[in-house]
């Protein structure tokens, strides 16, 4: 019991892993960020964590405190916002990185998207209040001619990748997701296991398409960097190198096999 | 078996039930002796306030917290100028929002089991000359003992569950604030399903056994007193 | 004058209104339920403050408006119907436990052997009889040699050969240790056989006051 006792006390007393090289990003990037988060620490040795959550959501995080010294949200509008709370020691900076799509995914019970958003009792979409790909399909939906009678079948999910959840347990008939929840599979096959073979079973259990890019306002994707000069000036030079790394035209390849397509500004 | 995060999520996950039971019962025994000690408008007042945590939405107490943690709220500023950097985000934030989400389920079973003993009982050990130490040692401790039993282990077992707030003052931050409900969470999003079923049995396994040894303590504790 | 008291107390249905002036030793409380012999009896032990007006004994002021001397230095005990015993402790223990409290403490050993208690030292008081759980409480009352001993029926769950047996012993204690002594008891022959006073409650008031001489103890009260 001493023994037992002893232990916990150690436990308790035993310094908190420092949460040290931190990012944000928005939840459609949850599948393919940590491949090339991987992929850098292969190419530097350097280890970087994500913490995923609705781009809304997260900016609200960054400024009410959270330590995160990069965001990749997926609309500018965060991203602008945090940068107009950002005091000048803070030495902020934001930037368009990519531009994001819409799949729309529905069960293959249904010949036809058109007729899926038709017959299905359920769209899953995610928040639009809060998520950048929930907005853009909302805004799609709203443009299509069977609007008043696809708005009462709307579900909304928390997030992006919520979305996916409800498709692949046969939840929701119609899912409009971003096309980095379901990417190439040339990157697919990087994922671990589990995740591969739920993504396999959302595609065996519906088909995809692409919703034309003109139906909805563009998703463009941006990132947030703020070098903060009371935190250990350690952390951010490797966050900084990371995301330079990340714009870098090696990766482009990266990026569009994840269905982002090049920002032209 | 587990990841290295996972068993740091599981690690901080259990610090986090530890201390702040721990701590919460530290804090709350001489407010629930007080309660027990009678009735009045005030302590009913009190009561009610103490098991507010139990019928509100996590949610309620997750937007105070967050408003009260932000950087420019008064209580930060008041921190900052103890030396303490603001709560949010940080496993101290999360100890304090435990402590106050499991409120009740300490101040309960404290209040009961002190209850039990009779002022009367008190009053006649004292008149035959025992002085307060006298009582708190040969009285008030060995009787309450299982009801500070209870409280813990019930405090540490329902902040095993905490998620509502987590979710909204934590960020999710890996050995800060990112506990096994939050990584279960993560994992169910990221279609993860095989760790998320992983981590729930386990949750669920512990949470159980904890739950039925505390029965079993119970009922030991009763059969002792009928001797 | 040894026990001052004035009580002046009033509940839902019920006040009590008392003035008394108490010498003997050993005096007996008589009443009906109701009359206000427990609430006397607290009273003068410190348990219910608000029923006091005044008390004072042997020329030591015990009460007086908001000023009560505390529990601890008064030394006057009162033993409720059913004895107020740890849960937790054995009868040895709760010896022990009064001996260690006390600053001038009786032989414990004696009191043992006195009241017949070896038997039931290692018992908790959830393994003793009702009456065994008085005799342990009045044994524990005389081992911190009381100044004042308040008995409310706190022998009475005892069968008569072990209650006079008892008794008897309570007597010597008395004799030796000097104690005053109130005791409530509804059994007019007991009180008539011990006492040297007896005061008479009826509904909060005082029926009567009255003194046995000695070769009127033993005899019935004529009152009755």
């Amino acid at each position: 019991m001493r023994g037992l006792k002893l232990v916990f006390a150690c436990f308790i007393f035993s310094g908190n892993a420092a949460a040290s090289q931190l990012i944000a990003a928005a939840s459609d990037l949850r599948l393919v960020l940590p491949l090339l988060l991987a992929q850098y620490q292969a190419e530097t040795g350097v280890s970087i964590q994500p913490v995923f959550a609705s781009s809304g959501k997260l900016s609200q995080q960054i400024q009410h405190g959270a330590p995160f010294f990069l965001f990749l949200a997926a609309d500018p509008l965060y991203t602008n916002s945090l940068l107009q709370h950002c005091s000048a020691e803070q030495q902020c900076q934001t930037g368009v990185y990519g531009r994001g799509q819409l799949l729309l995914w529905y069960h293959s019970r249904f010949q036809t998207a058109e007729q899926a958003l038709e017959q299905s009792q359920h769209i899953a979409i995610a928040d639009p209040n809060h998520a950048p790909y929930g907005k853009a399909a909302l805004a799609y939906l709203q443009q299509h001619q069977l609007w008043p009678e696809l708005q009462p079948k709307i579900r909304r999910t928390d997030n992006a990748a919520l979305v996916l959840h409800l498709l692949s347990t046969g939840q929701a008939g119609v899912g409009i997701v971003g096309h980095a929840l379901l990417p190439e599979s040339k990157l697919q096959q990087l994922l671990p296991k589990a995740q591969q073979q739920q993504l396999q079973l959302v595609q065996q259990l519906g088909r995809t398409e692409v919703v034309p890019a003109h139906l909805y306002p563009p998703i463009r994707h941006s990132w947030f960097y703020r070098a903060e000069q009371k935190h250990p000036s350690s952390v951010q030079p490797e966050v900084k190198a990371f995301l330079d790394w990340m714009l870098a035209p090696k990766q482009q390849q990266f990026w569009s096999d994840a269905g982002f397509k090049r920002e032209h500004n | 078996m587990l990841y290295p995060a996972e068993w740091q999520a599981l690690l901080l996950t259990v610090k986090l039930a530890l201390l702040s039971s721990f701590f919460l019962l530290l804090l709350t025994a001489p407010l629930a002796w007080w309660l027990s000690r009678g009735q009045s408008t005030g302590r009913n007042a009190i009561n009610a306030l103490l098991t507010l945590p139990l019928v509100l939405p996590p949610t309620v107490l997750g937007f105070y917290l967050v408003l009260l943690f932000s950087p420019d709220s008064w209580f930060s500023q008041l921190l900052r100028l103890a030396g303490i950097e603001a709560l949010a985000f940080r496993f101290e934030g999360l100890v304090l929002a435990s402590m106050l989400y499991s409120l009740p389920f300490v101040v309960q079973p404290l209040q009961q089991g002190f209850a039990q003993i009779a002022q009367e009982l008190l009053d006649q050990n004292r008149a035959l000359g025992a002085n307060s130490w006298q009582l708190m040692a040969q009285l008030v401790w060995p009787l309450s003992r299982p009801a500070l039993f209870s409280a813990f282990i019930l405090s540490f077992a329902h902040t095993l569950g905490e998620f509502g707030i987590v979710l909204m003052i934590g960020g999710n931050i890996p050995g800060q604030t990112q506990l096994l409900s939050m990584l279960i969470y993560d994992q169910v999003e990221s279609l993860n399903y095989a760790r998320a079923h992983l981590l729930s049995g386990l949750l669920l396994l512990f949470s159980f056994s904890v739950l039925f040894w505390l029965y079993q303590q119970q009922q030991g504790q009763q059969q002792r007193g009928h001797k | 004058m040894s026990l001052e008291l004035k009580l002046n107390w009033s509940a839902s249905s019920f006040s009590l209104q008392l003035d008394l002036q108490l010498t003997h030793h050993w005096i007996g409380v008589y009443g009906q339920s109701g009359s206000g012999k427990t609430t006397l009896l607290k009273a003068v032990a410190g348990l219910q403050p608000d029923a006091a007006e005044h008390c004072s004994f042997r020329g030591e002021l015990w009460q007086q408006g908001q000023y009560q001397r505390s529990l601890s230095s008064r030394k006057a005990l009162y033993l409720a119907p059913e004895a107020l015993l740890m849960p937790h402790k054995t009868a040895l223990q709760h010896l022990q436990l009064a001996s260690s409290w006390s600053k001038s403490p009786e032989d414990t050993a004696q009191i043992i052997q006195d009241f017949e208690l070896q038997p039931l030292l290692a018992l908790y008081p959830s393994q003793l009889s009702s009456g065994q759980q008085q005799k342990l409480a009045l044994a524990q009352a005389l081992i911190t040699r009381p100044r004042l001993l308040l008995l409310d029926e706190a022998v009475a769950h005892l069968d008569d050969q072990q209650k006079a047996a008892v008794l008897k012993q309570l007597k010597q204690y008395q004799q030796q240790q000097g104690f005053m002594l109130l005791w409530v008891s509804h059994q007019m022959e007991d009180l008539c056989l011990y006492c040297q006073e007896i005061v008479w409650l009826k509904q909060g008031q005082l029926q009567q006051q009255q003194q046995l001489w000695p070769q009127q103890q033993g005899q019935t009260f004529y009152a009755i």
